[in-house]
């Protein structure tokens, strides 16, 4: 019976999590080929353009945390959603976030003449998949990405589960263990020799 | 060996040779999702022990990059101090890289899985602090998990990037040959939640590919 519901499990959180499977082993090989992308957009993090302008006329009290100007801001932009919260410049200019994974807005409020410049990152492979890679934690307040977070706690959960269920399932199976036994060996020895060399 | 035979052991065996791989993968991204853990344990700030003091450079063509000279510069410049710090091994075994931390310094940061130092060498006297970090689990773990690349010297590393790609393509196959096991399962109730399973993942990610 344990081992019914061992194989299960390990099948059904591959099967459910396959996309997450896919897109890490992809963005991976993104990020380890970063140079063919530097041949391809060049150095540096991907420009921005401008989307539109806008005002916000009522402007805020001194002291305003950034918290409540930066939700306050994207609000009134229809934009709600994971953003920044950077502090004001010197001059009370706020330049912030609001996270997109596909493009990226960034916003930035001139306190001076209430303008809002809304401007959207150029779509750049490379970058679609760090920030796929990279998106994680509960530091955002929207239920999505609390979503997202669960999911990438789970990817972890099932990664560790994947290895030891695989582990017992070998074992259970008389006819592959010495050949199995010769590729765990042989990952072992490799992994431990990078370990020690580099 | 017909295929279905095939697809079972390459699944097995491929699973087991990266086994030391997707368990790093998978316990280095515990602190990555959870970075207060690392900061719980060891506190916001890297522990820096000094090793050795360089007095002065000897080499006659050595010359200090100017600010915002190009990486490949900077990198030449960190390859010479090493050399001068009497670390010329780690040119082939580290990663390293030279930064500009001040109009007056430049940092060399030597790492290694077990262990990483730095140079931080003064422009102006020409001078060099050796210091060797503290180690911490946390950084032993996202280190490792955020190794990869082709840049640095040495074959060593480059064979590291190779295995980078060869894990990545496992995960790929896990999920090819994962799936085609499932659909050749003779289990009724298997095919039918396992449906349920791939349809929730898939309509799951593209929920989030849109909305976040």
């Amino acid at each position: 019976m344990f081992s019914k519901v061992l194989r299960r499990t390990h099948m059904y959180l591959a099967l459910f999590l396959g996309p997450w499977v896919a897109m890490y082993a992809i963005s991976t090989m993104a990020m380890n080929h970063r140079e063919l992308f530097v041949g391809m957009y060049g150095r540096g993090p991907a420009p921005f353009e401008k989307v539109r302008e806008a005002s916000y006329p009522g402007g805020f009290a001194p002291g305003t945390s950034s918290e409540v100007m930066t939700a306050a801001i994207l609000r009134s932009l229809d934009l709600d959603g994971a953003h920044g919260t950077p502090r004001p410049r010197e001059d009370g200019t706020l330049v912030f976030q609001r996270q997109d994974i596909i493009r990226p807005y960034r916003i930035t409020y001139t306190p001076a003449d209430g303008k809002v410049l809304v401007e959207r990152q150029r779509f750049q492979w490379n970058a679609l998949m760090n920030t796929l890679h990279r998106r994680r934690g509960y530091q955002q307040p929207y239920a999505l990405d609390g979503a997202w977070a669960v999911i990438v706690d789970l990817f972890i959960v099932a990664a560790v589960l994947w290895a030891l269920s695989g582990l017992w399932m070998w074992w259970e199976m008389k006819a592959t263990r010495k050949w199995g036994a010769v590729s765990l060996g042989i990952g072992a020895v490799v992994f431990a020799f990078f370990l020690v060399r580099l | 060996m017909n295929f279905p035979h095939f697809n079972r052991r390459l699944h097995l065996y491929l699973s087991l040779g990266l086994l030391p791989w997707v368990l790093m993968y998978g316990v280095s991204s515990v602190f990555f999702a959870h970075p207060e853990l690392g900061r719980g344990w060891y506190g916001d700030r890297m522990q820096w022990q000094t090793k050795a003091m360089i007095a002065g450079v000897p080499d006659p063509n050595f010359r200090v990059p100017a600010p915002g000279a190009p990486p490949e510069e900077m990198r030449q410049f960190a390859r010479i101090l090493l050399n001068t710090a009497g670390m010329g091994g780690e040119v082939e075994s580290s990663s390293f890289g030279a930064y500009r931390t001040g109009p007056k310094q430049i940092n060399v940061y030597v790492y290694r899985f077990l262990g990483s130092k730095q140079i931080r060498f003064d422009t102006e006297k020409q001078t060099a602090v050796v210091e060797e970090k503290q180690f911490r689990w946390d950084h032993f773990f996202t280190g490792m998990h955020a190794r990869g690349g082709f840049e640095q010297d040495g074959v060593w590393q480059y064979v590291w990037g190779v295995i980078v790609d060869v894990a990545s393509i496992g995960f790929l196959l896990w999920l090819a040959t994962g799936l085609y096991m499932w659909w050749t399962l003779g289990a009724r109730t298997a095919r039918a939640w396992g449906w349920v399973a791939l349809l929730g993942g898939l309509a799951s990610f593209t929920v989030f590919m849109a909305k976040l």
